[in-house]
């Protein structure tokens, strides 16, 4: 469906993981800083100190390791657990704007809410800086707000608020001058429009399209015939026709991965099984979560891709079960002995895990004519009692095989970790 | 005859491999070693019923029928959930408010600071818990205990106000 009046906000933390290690620690206000990947990989987050140093998004610390030592730089590891917190409180301080269906917390720092049925009574650019302000009194939050006439439109909007400090973090397209409009998507490349990317950019540039404002004068339908129908609703989208709607509910789950690399290097079978177990465990839960059953497992194993020295070794397996499960004990021992088959001596190997597909809705699954249910009640019953432990005494207390014991040979190294000001005994010190 | 289907493939196809698999189902399932359980980390909500009436005793009536709400400590002490952190003390400066070290404070950042509140702030990017003081344009920070200098703020350094504090958590018996 294809509407004219709609409007988009769009609502972004700047420098997300770096501004929320910010509200905790003070300290690092006005240094560089970066936050890495887990197992302190590579850099995922940086301040606009360190983006002014030239740090790449997603370099490896190796890398830039001269450039962070003669800039001190501070180097942090990433604290899921309190990004987290903090994305839930900025989801929702937005979503006590409009209802719940008119919001959708797009990524962990992003947020779209449609504003459209309240247009006529607000001023936008005054309700863009109320949210910035509040999320910054609340939260202590930086953000930056972009407001269009479509989702793709609103992205663009909050790309020039963060470029231009003229906007005060605020850019509504909706109102703006129209020849203003055309300048600023001048000035834009077109990679940087949502939805289009590194791989449509490079066929756009030799059709001489270069900036948002040569898309968005392109003509829709000749466009779908040389790409598809999602370049024409781009087009569309830049024009301020809005085709993209705000999506409720997430489409169901497709698969789950759970892998994380190690600490160390790992060249042992046994490690790896532990490892594998954790990480089969730690799906089986976010299934459960979401109630559903997995039919298909896949396991993987990595050297590392960084080291010039050794061939890259990748390899992985799959397997099916016999009855859709929801069960720990069916992963483990589904994962430990998949690990057998693309176990290789010799290697060292920097990551594993497990991915779930094949994913269904427990509660819809038809069981085979010959199902053995009292064995699966079984089952049940068992893993009910493990959530119970897991819910009422953290999820490291009960697993299958050694793998939650601390300080395993492959575990994850987090050495910059900043408190969690969440849990009760890593609260903020004041005095 | 009567030809079952099952998924496309009759049952004579899938008989055999059905009795292979149910021993191997029924051989039971291997529980793993438990761990040994050190900490506690409670995550439930604890909620504390109260009566609304008082209940005479003897009175035959259960008591059940008098209680009408349960006490969630968290709606009593949190007015702004999405606002709100809770830090620890780590000195005595506002020991005379009430304040000791490892006490807990709750604090409401969507609060706007007045006069006299006590707050937590941030002075030259350190945090500090003292009271707000606002006369005419100039605001200082009060210590409550003599032993601790009051904080006036020097040329080119700034005060800013982290959040407001709405609650002291003392824990008396320690356990």
């Amino acid at each position: 469906m294809k509407h004219e009046n709609k409007v988009f906000f769009l609502i972004d933390v700047n420098n997300m993981y770096v501004s929320c290690e910010r509200v905790f620690d003070p300290s690092l206000n006005n240094k560089s800083v970066i936050v890495l990947s887990n197992n302190d990989g590579c850099a995922v987050a940086r301040s606009n100190e360190s983006k002014a140093l030239n740090i790449k998004m997603g370099v490896p610390l190796f890398q830039i390791k001269d450039i962070v030592q003669q800039h001190n730089v501070i180097v942090l590891s990433s604290n899921y657990a309190m990004y987290a917190e903090m994305s839930r409180r900025f989801h929702k301080i937005l979503s006590s704007y409009v209802t719940d269906e008119e919001v959708e917390p797009y990524s962990i720092d992003e947020c779209f809410v449609d504003f459209t049925a309240y247009e006529k009574n607000f001023d936008l650019e005054k309700v863009g800086q109320e949210m910035r302000q509040q999320i910054w009194k609340w939260l202590g939050l930086p953000v930056c707000v972009g407001i269009g006439r479509s989702k793709t439109e609103s992205k663009i909007a909050n790309h020039i608020a963060k470029k231009n400090p003229g906007f005060n973090s605020v850019c509504d397209l909706v109102n703006m001058d129209p020849c203003n409009k055309e300048y600023y998507f001048s000035l834009i490349e077109v990679s940087e429009v949502w939805g289009v990317g590194r791989k449509h950019s490079k066929k756009l540039q030799s059709m001489g399209i270069n900036t948002v404002l040569d898309l968005a004068c392109a003509e829709p339908r000749e466009m779908q015939k040389k790409f598809s129908i999602v370049m024409a609703r781009t087009i569309y989208e830049l024009q301020g026709i809005s085709c993209i709607e705000i999506e409720h509910t997430p489409p169901s789950k497709k698969q789950i991965v759970a892998s994380r690399s190690f600490g160390g290097r790992v060249t042992e079978l046994t490690d790896l099984k532990e490892a594998i177990s954790m990480y089969a465990q730690d799906a089986c839960k976010r299934l459960r979560d979401e109630g559903l059953l997995c039919g298909c497992m896949i396991a993987f194993v990595q050297s590392n891709p960084f080291d010039p020295n050794v061939p890259f070794y990748n390899k992985s397996i799959t397997g099916s079960f016999s009855e859709p499960t929801d069960c720990a004990i069916d992963f483990v021992k589904a994962a430990t002995s998949m690990l057998n088959d693309i176990y290789k001596e010799g290697i060292k190997y920097k990551k594993c895990g497990v991915v779930l597909t094949g994913l269904e809705p427990k509660s819809g699954h038809t069981y085979d004519l010959l199902t053995d249910f009292e064995h699966i009640e079984k089952k049940e019953c068992l893993m009910q009692a493990m959530d119970g432990i897991h819910s009422k005494f953290g999820k490291k207390k009960l697993g299958v095989g050694p793998c939650f014991i601390p300080g395993r040979n492959w575990s994850m190294s987090r050495d910059k970790l900043s408190r969690n000001p969440f849990i009760w005994d890593q609260l903020i010190l004041v005095k | 005859m009567l030809l079952i289907q099952v998924r496309g493939y009759s049952m004579s196809e899938i008989a055999p491999s059905i009795i292979q698999i149910k021993p191997y189902l029924q051989s039971g399932i291997v529980l793993s070693e438990a761990l040994s359980i050190k900490q506690v980390i409670p995550t439930t909500h604890l909620l504390v019923p109260y009566a609304l009436e008082k209940i005479s005793a003897g009175f035959p009536s259960p008591a059940q029928d008098y209680i009408d709400k349960a006490l969630d400590m968290n709606e009593h002490l949190i007015k702004n959930e999405t606002a709100t952190f809770i830090v620890k003390v780590a000195s005595l400066s506002m020991l005379n408010a009430g304040i000791d070290i490892d006490d807990e404070l709750i604090v409401d950042r969507s609060l706007d600071a007045k006069h006299g509140d006590i707050v937590v702030a941030l002075i030259d990017n350190d945090f500090t818990v003292k009271r707000l003081m606002i006369e005419e344009s100039r605001k200082w920070l009060k210590a409550e205990n003599p032993e601790y200098k009051n904080i006036y703020l020097q040329e080119g350094q700034e005060l800013i106000i982290w959040g407001v504090v709405t609650c002291i958590i003392k824990m008396i018996r320690n356990s």
